[in-house]
């Protein structure tokens, strides 16, 4: 019902309620007579589609309502791992390399390369001696002595498994703009930037032998590039469940030379609390999938790293309202209404309330919370 | 909303936390569950500022003392705390074990340091917390990680170096007359030369070139090392060499000793008290835990070939 009606209905009701009339017939007859004529003077209002037609709305803001506009950021964990194999792995006092085990037995003296995470360097030559065997002078306090560590380890990474793993956590800001088709179905894209802090590899076999490995840094940066697909598969009252998936193109920080990677993707759940029809706050998990590969020498020995990474996002989803806010100041109303603008005349459709509260709202949607019930308040005899 | 907000800060402080306060709670749960075994059982426990407690089970006024670098024979027996026994070594299984004290060659460490307070003929228990036994070493079911130890040691024999020199000897000398080695027909081509350090040395082939070499010198050599009871404990393998810068304290003395006597083609058996060669070495107990021991970095390598005062035995061939 239009709000003319509406408002002819109130003024009938509170004159027939004054005069006392328990009688309901003639106040009702006089309603839909007195708005049928309230419509009947409207030469606008189209009654078979119920919408003022001569009102001006925006095809532009009607057009970008279509589209979430959604910024994040929150926290992330990267779990970095590579498993070592084809390869001799050496461990000197002041440096750990590998050696490509298709040499045969190691020589007295040889050489490989280090830094197999994200800049292969050509490591220094290592003498193949171990100066705490026999026929080799005993040390002093040899339990615990410190010189221990210095002792040269190797293994073949075919007869036993060398795996390292890292762990980083890192912050990441997003921004994303997807296209709503049918109110479920999301299409959009998006950048992400994240700043990641992370700690040197620790080796999953011989934990006692072999040190951490640490590629020279502690921080990185990513920049994403990535399209979404999206699917809101549930709606409960204020509450949203969508399923996101994200693929695209992971950008690695400057630390990072010579490594090639391909697409990586990306499962979310997103939470949603729509807190009007153009705002929601959104909780969102998710995991990615990527990785990525090193190349170390001439014949194409590579490293496979795999870096997936857990993310909790907590951010906001906005879209632009297809009416603008009143522009009468004083107009709070809370439902969307046809005002005449005060100043150029123009019959348009306005919302008296701002973006994140509901317009059109179901009962008790946008009842605020009482005074006595705020933080600070609840524990006062007298809050007010 | 806002209470989601600080949920979520929570989390994330949460998670970037990374004190890690487990190594000072396991030293507070070892402590109370020590003391607690100690009321249980009414011992008469003392706590040493290193932080082991120890029981005297029998004292011996009379007994030697004994200072730092004596090496000690001693029989023991060893079990989880309140549990399972894990090694022991008592008479009937033979002669005390051999031990340096206080220069860093025995593990547990805890037993090193408690070991001081003892007397020649006195027993002890000691009960070692983790951080000064095994600590997070785990060893099949036997040993799980982080265990608390129990240790009671019967101290034997309190000797010096000299005493040890002079036994080693003698068994390096029975050694050179059960195999007849100056028996020049026998086992060519000389006798055994007695050397001041204890070093014997019976050369098998003579060289043919003359050439010594001298101090700084690059040598290369093939060897078999033994113990007198002919058990091999490192040699060279097939035409394999070890090469070394002689005379630079590089390898052990007795090995430095005996290349300095050949020329250069020279093939000759040396035998070596444990003075010039690995002495007391390390003591592990038990010695089955030698290898993990090894490869925690927590000893060298040469501690799980060489036990502590073992004379031995290397056929050399100079190249």
């Amino acid at each position: 019902m239009d709000i003319g009606a509406y408002l002819i209905f109130d003024h009938c009701y509170l004159i027939f309620n004054i005069l006392n009339f328990r009688k309901t017939l003639i106040p009702l007859l006089l309603i839909v007579i007195l708005a049928n004529d309230a419509l009947a003077q409207d030469q606008a209002y189209d009654p078979y589609t119920g919408q003022v037609t001569d009102v001006y709305r925006s095809p532009f803001r009607a057009f970008l309502n279509q589209f979430s506009i959604n910024f994040s950021t929150g926290y992330a964990r990267t779990k970095y791992t590579h498993e070592l194999t084809g390869f001799y792995f050496v461990q000197t006092s002041d440096q750990q390399l590998l050696v490509n085990n298709n040499v045969g037995d190691l020589p007295e003296e040889f050489s490989g390369v280090t830094n197999w995470f994200n800049q292969v360097a050509i490591a220094d030559t290592v003498i193949n001696r171990n100066i705490f065997d026999v026929p080799f002078v005993p040390i002093d306090q040899p339990v615990n002595n410190p010189l221990l560590a210095g002792r040269t380890f190797i293994m073949d990474t075919d007869t036993a498994a060398l795996k390292f793993i890292s762990r980083g956590r890192s912050i990441p800001v997003n921004l994303f703009v997807h296209y709503n088709f049918q109110e479920k179905y999301r299409f959009g894209a998006g950048i992400m930037w994240e700043r990641q802090k992370f700690n040197p590899f620790e080796p999953q076999v011989f934990g006692d032998s072999i040190r951490n490995f640490n590629p020279g840094f502690k921080k990185t940066s990513y920049l994403r590039y990535y399209v979404l697909l999206g699917y809101k598969f549930f709606d409960f009252w204020q509450y949203s469940l969508a399923a996101e998936l994200n693929v695209g193109k992971a950008r690695y920080g400057n630390n990072f030379v010579g490594i090639t990677s391909g697409l990586y993707t990306s499962f979310g759940l997103s939470i949603e609390k729509n807190l009007s029809e153009y705002m929601k706050v959104v909780l969102k998990p998710t995991y990615d999938i990527k990785n990525f590969s090193l190349t170390l020498d001439e014949q194409g020995t590579a490293v496979d790293h795999f870096n997936g990474t857990w993310f909790l996002h907590f951010g906001i989803s906005i879209r632009i309202p297809e009416i603008p806010r009143s522009p009468i100041a004083g107009d709070n109303v809370q439902v969307k209404h046809v005002i005449t603008h005060p100043e150029t005349g123009v019959r348009m459709e306005v919302r008296g309330q701002p973006i994140w509260r509901w317009n059109d709202p179901k009962v008790g949607q946008n009842h605020r919370k009482l005074h006595r019930y705020k933080r600070g308040n609840k524990k006062k005899i007298n809050p007010y | 909303m806002r209470t989601s907000f600080l949920a979520f800060l929570t989390f994330v402080g949460f998670i970037s936390c990374n004190d890690d306060p487990i190594s000072d709670d396991l030293e507070q749960l070892q402590e109370a569950e020590i003391q607690a075994f100690i009321v249980e059982n009414s011992l008469d426990a003392t706590k040493d500022d290193a932080g082991y407690y120890y029981v005297v089970l029998q004292d011996n006024e009379l007994g030697q003392s004994q200072d730092n670098g004596k090496i000690l024979s001693i029989y023991y027996s060893m079990s989880i705390l309140g549990g399972d026994e894990i090694s022991f070594h008592q008479p009937e299984n033979g002669d005390p074990i051999k031990l340096r004290q206080g220069l860093g060659t025995v593990v547990p460490v805890g037993l090193d340091l408690g070991i001081a307070l003892m007397k020649e003929g006195e027993s002890y228990q000691f009960i070692l917390p983790s951080a000064l036994a095994f600590e997070d070493l785990q060893f099949s079911t036997l040993i799980p990680a982080n265990s608390i130890i129990s240790v009671e040691v019967d101290l034997v024999a309190v000797e010096n170096e000299d005493n040890i020199f002079a036994t080693e000897v003698g068994l390096i000398d029975s050694f050179v007359v059960n195999k007849n080695l100056n028996d020049t027909i026998a086992n060519p081509v000389d006798e055994v030369q007695v050397l001041s350090s204890g070093l014997r040395y019976k050369r098998q082939v003579r060289g043919a070139t003359g050439v010594t070499p001298q101090n700084g010198d690059m040598v290369e050599i093939s060897y078999r090392g033994t113990f007198l009871n002919g058990e091999q404990f490192d040699a060279t393998t097939g035409n394999d060499t070890f090469e070394f810068a002689f005379g630079t304290r590089e390898v052990i003395l007795g090995l430095d000793e005996a290349v300095s006597l050949m020329e250069v083609g020279e093939q000759a058996l040396f035998l070596m008290p444990s003075e010039i060669a690995y002495g007391p070495s390390v003591r592990v107990i038990p010695d089955f835990l030698t290898d993990q021991m090894i490869e925690r970095l927590v000893i060298p390598d040469y501690a799980g070939k060489v036990t502590p005062f073992e004379p031995l035995a290397f056929e050399i061939t100079l190249r």
